[in-house]
C-alpha cells in the first residue's frame, strides 16, 4: 500500500493520488458495471478500508463510465497518472522543493529545471471538479464568502477557496500569462497580495506575429531571471533540455491523436477530454508523456481495426466543442456518445494548430524561442490572446478538416471575452462552411450553474432537431 | 448662457454643438475607448477625440444580440450606441485592450457598425517596466503612423508640443476644480462638477479649457454647500453619467472627489518634454507609467495607496466603490481596496450596479443606510 499524506495542506493532491490508486484498483476487477457486484454500496465493501473514504466522494456515473470497456484503457493512462503525479508531487516537497503555482498557459520545463514543485492553480479545481460529487464548491464557496464575486471564474475560485482553507501547500509565488483573462489577473494580483508573495507575470502580447513572438521569449527570459532569485540557483541547460524532450515527445503523440482523430468513424473517446486539457499542464513530466502516449495507442489501434466509438447501427454524428468542456461530468461525452452517437472530434481547450512545431534543444536560444512560440500556441492562449479571427479561422479549419456536422459551443459563464465573440464565432462557422451551432450557459466546473441533467436535455432537445 | 451651463448640458450627445461644428468644418472625429488612448496626438493630428460613452442609453436589444448577458452593461450599452447609430458621426475609432469585454467589441464594431471606416487596436502591456514600456511606446509610434496616413494629415513636433500644452492646461484646471472641491464647504456638488469633468473628453479640448476657466471663475465666486451629511468619494467601474452622484447626494452625501478612471485618474500627471526630447516618448511615458488601471497587475498597492491619498485629501468621510456587475477587474479590486482601507479608518460600501442604473431602490437603501453609518450629523 501507498503511503498517503495525511497533511492538511495536501488535503487536495493526496486525494487525488488515492483516487488514482482506487481506479487502478477498480479497473483491476472483473467489472464492467457496478451493478455487476451489487451496486455501489457493494463494492465499497470489497475495498481496502484506506479507499473508503475516498470511494464515496467519487461521482458514480465517472466510475461507471471508465468501466466501460471503449473507456478502460484511457482510463489506466489517466489513474496511473495522477496516482503518480500525486507521489511525486509529495516527494518534492517532502525534498523542501518550493511550490510555484502557474497559469495553465504556461508549459513548466523551465520550472521543472529549476526544481520547484509546479502547480497549475486551474488544475486543482478543474481536476477536483471532475472526480467528486461535491466538485470544488467548498472552494468557490470558500472565495466568494470574502466577497469575491460569484461572476469570476470556478477555475480560479475553486483554488482560491484551496488556498483559504489551508488545503494546498502555501506558495513561493505566482506564474501568470496575463491573457487571457481579467478574472484570472485579478485572482491571482489578489493570491500574491493575500500571501504576499512574488507574482511573476508573462506578458502575453496580443499579436500572433513576429513581434509578438520575439517580444514573448524575452519575457520569458526575464521570467527564468525572476524564477532563479526565488529558486536560489541559475537554470541547467540540460535540465530545461531533458523536460523539454519530454514535452515535444508529448505534444508529438497529441499531435498524432489530433490527426487520428480526422478519421471516419472517430477512434477517440469524448469522456477523458477535460483530463487532457488538464495533463497538458504538466507538459515537461513523464507523466504527461507516458499519458498522452497512452491515448495515442489506444487511438491507433482502433483506427488499424477500422474501429469507432459509438455503439453499433448508430449514426455518428461529429461534433467540435467551439469552446469549453464542462468538468463536472466527464461521463457527459460518454452519454453523448452512447445516446445520441454524437463523438467528439476537436475543442479550444485541447487544440494546438495542425502546424505546431517541436522545440529545438539545439541550445538555449533555440529552447527559449521554442517556449515562447509554444506558449503562444497552448490550447485557449492562442485563441483568446488575441484578435478574434485566430479563434474563427481554427474553427473554420476544424470543422474542414474534422468533416464537423455540429458546432457545440458550450460558452464558461466567466469569460467575459468569449461571450462578447460567441456570436461571432457561431456566424462566421456556418457563413463559411456550412456547420450549425449550439450555444448554450454553463460554467465548468461548478455544476450548480447548469446542472448535468439540464446539458442532457439541451443536447436532447438539439438532436431532436437536427 | 454661462460658461458652466455651457458645459453641464454636453454630455447628451444629442446637445453636443461641437460635434455638428466641426464635421460642418470638414474636420474629423475619431472615437476611443480608455484611459490609455494617447488623446494629445489624436488632436495633434487635427482630429478631434471623443471618448466613447452611452449615457441615457436605455437598453440593449441591439446589443445582445452579438454580446450576452454576462457582459456588462457598460459595453452592451457601448456597443448599443453604435449599432443604433448613435456614434455615426465618428470618422474613426481607436480601441485599447483595457479589458476583456472592450476589446472585444473592435470585431463586432468592423463587421456590424459600417459607418466606421478606420478602426485602429492599440495594446497596453498589464503590467508596469520598462520593457512594456517599449512595447507601447511602440504602439504609439505605429498609432500615430496609421492615423496620419489613413487621414491623410501631418503632424510635426511642434503639433504634438502644442497639443501637449492644451491638455496639460485642461488638466491643471481640472486639478483646481478638484482642489476647491476639497473645501470644508465645496461651492459645488458632485453631481455639478462630473458634468463638468465628464465634457473634457468630448468636445474640443481648447474651448473646453476657455469654458472651464470661465466656469470656475464662477464657482469661486459661490458660497459653498453646508447642508451635507457626510463627504464621498466614488470610484469602481467606469461612470460616466451622474445618476449615482445624483442619488448619493439626495440622501445628504456630497461627492467630493473620486478614483474613476474618467475623472481624477484622467489628469493626474503633466506631460513633461525634456529639451529636445521627443514629445511622443513623452506622451506614451505618461500614459503608460501614470495611475495605473486594476487591469494593471502588480500595482495594486500603487492604487490603494493612490485610493487613501484622495480620500485623506478631501477629507472623506467614506467611500463608496461601485462595480458593474460581470466587470471582474472592479469587482476584485473594490473587494480588496475595501480590505484595506476600512482598518485604515476609511468606511467603504462596495456596491453593485449596472451601467444603466436600474435597481434603484436597492441602490438607494444601501446607499442610504451607508450615509447613516457616516453621517457627521
Amino acid at each position: 500500500m501507498a503511503e498517503y499524506s495525511d497533511r492538511k495542506d495536501r488535503t487536495i493532491t493526496t486525494r487525488w493520488q488515492i483516487s488514482g490508486d482506487l481506479a487502478k484498483f477498480i479497473l483491476n476487477q472483473d467489472l464492467t458495471h457496478l451493478d455487476d457486484w451489487g451496486g455501489k454500496e457493494a463494492v465499497r465493501e470489497i475495498l481496502p478500508e484506506h479507499f473508503q473514504k475516498n470511494f464515496d466522494m467519487i461521482q458514480t456515473d465517472l466510475i461507471n463510465c471508465i468501466l466501460e470497456e471503449k473507456n478502460k484503457q484511457t482510463a489506466i493512462a489517466f489513474a496511473e497518472n495522477i496516482s503518480k503525479w500525486g507521489e511525486w508531487l509529495h516527494e518534492q516537497l517532502d525534498e523542501g522543493k518550493k511550490v510555484v503555482y502557474h497559469y495553465f498557459i504556461h508549459t513548466i520545463e523551465p520550472l521543472l529545471a529549476l526544481d520547484f514543485a509546479p502547480i497549475c492553480f486551474e488544475v486543482l479545481s478543474g481536476l477536483t471538479s471532475a472526480l467528486y460529487t461535491d466538485g470544488c464548491e467548498e472552494g468557490i464557496d470558500a472565495i466568494e464568502a470574502e466577497g469575491y464575486p460569484d461572476h469570476l471564474c470556478s477555475s480560479n475560485k475553486g483554488a482560491a477557496g484551496y488556498l483559504l482553507k489551508g488545503y494546498i501547500p502555501q506558495p513561493a509565488c505566482f506564474l501568470k500569462g496575463s491573457a487571457p483573462c481579467d478574472t484570472s489577473n485579478r485572482v491571482y494580483e489578489w493570491a500574491a497580495h493575500k500571501y504576499k508573495v512574488p507574482l511573476i507575470v508573462v506578458e502575453a502580447p496580443y499579436y500572433m506575429n513576429e513581434r509578438a513572438h520575439k517580444f514573448l521569449t524575452e519575457e520569458i527570459k526575464r521570467m527564468i531571471v525572476k524564477l532563479e532569485k526565488i529558486a536560489g540557483k541559475k537554470l541547467d541547460e540540460d535540465k530545461l533540455r531533458h523536460y523539454i524532450q519530454l514535452s515535444n515527445e508529448a505534444v508529438d503523440y497529441l499531435a498524432k491523436i489530433q490527426d487520428l482523430r480526422k478519421h471516419v468513424p472517430c477512434p477517440d473517446t469524448g469522456w477523458h477530454r477535460p483530463a487532457d486539457t488538464i495533463f497538458t499542464a504538466q507538459l515537461g513530466t513523464p507523466f504527461a508523456r507516458d499519458y498522452f502516449k497512452a491515448l495515442y495507442e489506444n487511438v491507433k489501434e482502433r483506427v488499424d481495426k477500422g474501429q469507432g466509438v459509438i455503439p453499433e447501427g448508430k449514426k455518428e454524428i461529429r461534433l467540435a466543442w467551439g469552446y469549453t468542456w464542462e468538468a463536472f461530468d466527464l461521463p457527459f461525452f460518454n452519454w453523448l456518445e452512447n445516446k445520441h452517437g454524437a463523438i467528439y472530434t476537436e475543442d479550444t481547450l485541447t487544440y494546438f494548430p495542425m502546424d505546431t512545431e517541436m522545440i529545438d534543444t539545439t541550445n538555449m536560444e533555440t529552447m527559449l524561442a521554442g517556449l515562447g512560440r509554444r506558449m503562444m500556441q497552448m490550447p485557449m492562449a492562442r485563441q483568446v490572446m488575441s484578435f478574434s479571427d485566430v479563434w474563427i479561422n481554427d474553427f473554420v479549419d476544424i470543422s474542414r478538416a474534422y468533416k464537423v456536422d455540429a458546432l457545440a459551443i458550450g460558452g464558461h459563464m466567466a469569460c467575459k471575452h468569449f461571450w462578447a465573440l460567441n456570436k461571432l464565432l457561431s456566424d462566421k462557422v456556418k457563413e463559411k462552411t456550412g456547420v450549425p451551432t449550439l450555444r448554450f450557459e454553463m460554467d465548468m466546473m461548478d455544476k450548480r450553474f447548469t446542472s448535468p441533467s439540464e446539458l442532457k436535455r439541451i443536447m436532447d432537445d438539439f438532436f431532436a432537431t437536427f | 448662457m454661462t460658461a458652466i451651463e455651457e458645459l453641464k448640458k454636453l454630455p447628451s450627445r444629442e446637445k453636443n454643438s461641437y460635434i455638428k461644428e466641426w464635421k460642418g468644418d470638414g474636420r474629423n472625429i475619431v472615437g476611443f475607448t480608455c484611459h490609455y488612448a494617447p488623446k494629445e496626438i489624436f488632436a495633434a493630428a487635427g482630429i478631434f477625440p471623443y471618448r466613447l460613452e452611452a449615457r441615457g442609453t436605455k437598453e440593449t436589444g441591439l446589443a445582445d444580440v452579438y454580446y450576452h448577458r454576462f457582459n456588462c452593461t457598460y459595453s452592451r450599452c457601448i456597443l448599443q450606441e453604435g449599432l443604433s447609430g448613435g456614434y455615426a458621426f465618428l470618422d474613426g475609432l481607436c480601441f485599447l485592450n483595457g479589458c476583456e469585454q472592450i476589446r472585444r467589441m473592435y470585431e463586432v464594431w468592423k463587421e456590424h457598425v459600417p459607418t466606421t471606416d478606420y478602426q485602429y487596436m492599440i495594446t497596453v502591456p498589464h503590467s508596469i517596466y520598462d520593457e512594456g514600456f517599449e512595447w507601447y511606446k511602440e504602439e504609439i509610434f505605429r498609432f500615430k503612423e496609421d492615423l496620419t496616413n489613413n487621414f491623410a494629415t501631418r503632424l510635426t513636433k511642434g503639433d504634438l508640443l502644442a497639443s501637449i500644452d492644451v491638455y496639460n492646461e485642461s488638466k491643471r484646471l481640472l486639478k483646481e476644480l478638484y482642489e476647491l472641491r476639497k473645501a470644508d464647504n465645496p461651492p459645488i456638488s458632485g453631481a455639478e462638477a462630473m458634468k463638468l469633468i465628464f465634457a473634457a473628453d468630448i468636445m474640443p479640448r481648447e474651448k473646453y479649457n476657455a469654458l472651464l476657466k470661465e466656469a470656475l471663475k464662477e464657482i469661486r465666486s459661490r458660497e459653498g454647500i453646508k447642508d451635507y451629511k457626510a463627504r464621498i468619494m466614488v470610484g469602481g467601474s467606469p461612470l460616466d453619467d451622474t445618476q449615482l452622484i445624483e442619488i448619493i447626494e439626495s440622501l445628504g452625501g456630497i461627492v467630493v472627489t473620486d478614483t474613476l478612471c474618467g475623472g481624477s485618474r484622467n489628469f493626474q500627471e503633466f506631460i513633461e518634454v525634456e529639451k529636445d526630447g521627443d514629445p511622443l516618448e513623452a506622451i506614451a511615458r505618461c500614459y503608460y507609467y501614470s495611475n495605473p488601471c486594476p487591469r494593471m497587475m502588480n500595482q495594486f498597492d500603487s492604487r490603494c495607496e493612490y485610493t487613501e491619498k484622495m480620500a485623506r485629501e478631501a477629507n472623506v468621510d467614506g467611500t463608496i466603490l461601485t462595480k458593474i456587475v460581470f466587470c471582474d477587474n472592479h469587482a476584485v479590486e473594490c473587494t480588496m481596496i475595501a480590505d484595506e482601507l476600512e482598518p485604515k479608518g476609511i468606511p467603504v460600501l462596495s456596491l453593485e450596479r449596472e451601467h444603466m442604473l436600474t435597481d434603484v431602490g436597492r441602490v438607494r437603501t444601501r446607499i442610504e443606510a451607508f450615509i447613516e453609518r457616516i453621517s457627521r450629523r
